[in-house]
């Protein structure tokens, strides 16, 4: 895969807030190779969408802060770029696509004008025509019905689905290398959820961009991703390839996660239960984060954190009960 | 006899005309569904926004007026209810909402929520065997100490367990879950599921579980009925609805939705064409057949009936004895 496109390392942000700070990421590693869908998956406040707010540098601060770590895109150290270069950066190599479609466009301009935006943000303005037919032929690639007619509609007039496919037009209209989707089809229906992933997986293949695809879904990350990061509690606990975290998951963590998912397949007689409640980010314990709602903690457990080790060829787990 | 028993039950909405002018357009949010629930029996209720799950549990429970059919509760028929039938219907029909942070007055502690739905329904606080908010909270894993906190207090799925106390208080015979687990996470979701069949087994009440998420209606229901713009496009045991589905939006429903496992299957495969046609305007004919990959002339001219194609296995499609 050659050297990856994005590389992030020991990553730790914290939040600053009257009720104290808020350990968002703790030493979180992790890295997208050239034309690869890495899946980042974990429960409500885990830091997944801190994680890709980081790698856009889009953390509001205050009350944000990195306060550790490294990110490299595409070999550049991204927490060194000047205000201006990061907004080359995002929109144009890295876009960003959200959960909530609905937010993120504005209700007061027509959605073909708002893809036109993010384009000539980028570049220098091409004739008018041209800007047009291109913004057309991106409803088209995305499969907008009646593009011609779809540019000039206002937000409030589309679907969810086609909400979404406009947001995907938009980060894709500056042919960027790397796709940060964060919950992108969470707020759909199962029918649109599948146009709209299988849309992102063909895009994925004919332009050769990587993704980090972010989602509490372990269907829809076991169905796009090549490799799998589980977070818990703002640490990467397992990194591994779909295929391996699914058929031998390692961690704890991960094991209790699949256990706890109704089938579609098979008909389970009781959903087994991670016990205990997530810890609180304000006030870490000590040793390992998960300790507390382990079966199979140890005394070691509680004295330091495990970091991620390699216990396999390619599989990667913060466990010392698997060390 | 069924705790529920509906028939051909229809409702509409009207909005725009009058005085504020516009369009007048029609949703048939619920278009004439027929079934029935019975005792300690979960019928999994499974469908797209905007199909008319809600609008069918509202009507269930009496707090919208249907605008035509029939609903009975334990026989007799809700819209012509006396006095007293009425307050005991109330009491034994409940319902648990998907959003259990608007759901909780939040200046009300946990004991004076259950304290008030007793009173309400003239209840006693203490029972023979002791008194009945600690046994509440005992019995849906919260601990009697709860009882002086405020909601917010309460993590999500703490508080979905408040909800669902609430619900239990008048000891109902049928309780409308409408997206209990939808807003929880999937560790705190198997808690709540796990709770709700356990509750089931020792009471047994039924449910009405309403879910767009087919897994979780697979683990709860003993049947499961699939709706569509309104209708029912089928409705079949469990077993028989996952393992051999007739209908083909059931198909392509059951299709689509990403497996938690690694499959060979692509997910471009899956894929059911076009969007969802808007309720205020569903197609003539078959309502799945602008999407349906099955399609005859016959399904855009004329709706399909509702047969039963097997034991207590009902299908709307026009081409089903084709591969039943
Ligand atoms: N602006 C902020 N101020 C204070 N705390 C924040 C802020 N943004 C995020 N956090 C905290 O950081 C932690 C990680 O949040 P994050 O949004 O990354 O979670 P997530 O994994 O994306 O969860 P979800 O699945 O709910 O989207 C949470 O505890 C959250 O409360
Ligand atoms: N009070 C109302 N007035 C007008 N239209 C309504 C009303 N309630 C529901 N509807 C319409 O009826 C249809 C069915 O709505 P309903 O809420 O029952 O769907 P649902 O299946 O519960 O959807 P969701 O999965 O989004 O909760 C929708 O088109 C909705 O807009
Ligand atoms: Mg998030
Ligand atoms: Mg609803």
């Amino acid at each position: 895969m050659g050297d990856p496109i994005l590389s992030v390392k020991n990553l730790t942000v914290h939040f600053h807030t009257e009720a104290g700070v808020v350990k968002a990421l703790e030493d979180v590693s992790f890295s997208v190779g050239q034309g690869e869908v890495l899946g980042l998956v974990g429960e409500t406040g885990c830091g997944k969408s801190v994680t890709a707010l980081s790698v856009m540098r889009l953390i509001p601060t205050p009350p944000g802060r990195i306060v550790g770590g490294t990110i490299h895109f595409d070999g550049r150290d991204v927490l060194a770029l000047s205000e201006e270069e990061m907004r080359s950066l995002r929109g144009k190599d890295m876009a960003m696509i959200f959960q909530d479609p609905i937010s993120s466009l504005n209700p007061v301009f027509t959605a073909g004008y708002q893809v036109e935006e993010a384009i000539v943000t980028h570049e220098a303005v091409p004739r008018r025509e041209d800007l047009i037919a291109r913004v057309t032929g991106l409803f088209k690639k995305v499969n907008i019905s009646d593009p011609e007619k779809s540019v000039r509609s206002y937000p409030h007039m589309l679907s969810g689905g086609m909400k979404q496919r406009v947001m995907i037009a938009m980060g894709l209209s500056c042919s960027p290398r790397l796709i940060i989707a964060d919950e992108p089809t969470t707020a759909l229906d199962v029918s649109i959820q599948a146009q709209i992933l299988s849309l992102i997986r063909r895009l994925q293949m004919e332009g050769g961009s990587s993704v980090l695809l972010i989602s509490h879904d372990l269907g829809v990350i076991a169905a796009m991703a090549q490799t799998v990061a589980v977070m818990y509690a703002g640490s990467i606990v397992e990194k591994t390839s779909v295929k391996t975290l699914f058929d031998r998951p390692l961690h704890p963590y991960t094991r209790g996660l699949l256990g706890a998912i109704p089938r579609l397949d098979v008909d389970q007689e009781r959903l087994s239960v991670i016990p205990g409640t997530l810890p609180d980010l304000f006030n870490l314990p000590r040793g390992c984060k998960f300790r507390e709602r382990c079966s199979e903690a140890l005394p070691l457990c509680a004295e330091g954190r495990p970091l991620l080790a390699e216990i396999e060829p390619g599989h990667e787990v913060a466990c010392y009960a698997r060390a | 006899m069924p705790v529920l028993e509906v028939r051909n039950l229809v409702k509409h909405f009207t909005s725009g005309g009058g005085l504020l002018g516009g369009a007048k357009r029609v949703v048939r949010a619920v278009d004439d569904v027929s079934f029935t629930l019975s005792g300690n029996e979960t019928l999994g209720v499974v469908g797209e926004s905007g199909s008319g799950k809600s609008t069918l549990g509202f009507l269930a429970l009496g707090l919208l007026s249907p605008t035509a059919g029939e609903i009975r509760f334990l026989g007799r028929p809700v819209n012509d209810l006396g006095d007293r039938e009425n307050r005991e219907f109330r009491r034994k029909a409940q319902i648990v909402f998907q959003n259990p942070f608007a759901s909780l007055n939040p200046r009300m502690t946990v004991r004076d929520i259950l304290d008030r739905v007793l009173k309400v329904h003239g209840l006693p606080s203490v029972s023979e065997d002791g008194e009945v908010v600690p046994s509440l909270l005992r019995e849906v894993g919260l601990r009697p100490e709860h009882a002086g906190r405020y909601p917010h207090e309460f993590s999500g799925g703490q508080r979905q367990r408040i909800a669902i106390a609430r619900a239990l208080a008048s000891g109902p015979e049928l309780i409308v879950l409408d997206e209990p687990t939808s807003a929880l996470d999937v560790s705190v979701q198997a808690q709540v599921l796990n709770l709700l069949q356990d509750l089931q087994r020792a009471r047994g009440h039924s449910y009405l579980f309403i879910s767009h998420n087919l897994a979780v209606i697979r683990h709860v229901s003993h049947r499961v009925v699939v709706m569509y713009l309104g209708k029912f496009m089928e409705m079949a045991p469990k077993e028989r609805l996952y393992s051999a589905p007739l209908h083909p939006y059931t198909r392509a429903l059951l299709a689509s939705v990403p497996k938690p496992f690694v499959t060979d299957e692509n997910i471009e495969d899956k894929v059911i064409a076009g969007d969802i046609p808007s309720p205020s305007a569903p197609p003539a004919g078959c309502r799945f057949n602008t999407r349906c990959p099955l399609r005859t002339p016959l399904c855009e001219e004329e709706e399909p009936e509702w047969k039963e194609v097997g034991k207590e296995h009902f299908v709307r499609c026009h081409r089903v004895d084709e591969w039943v």
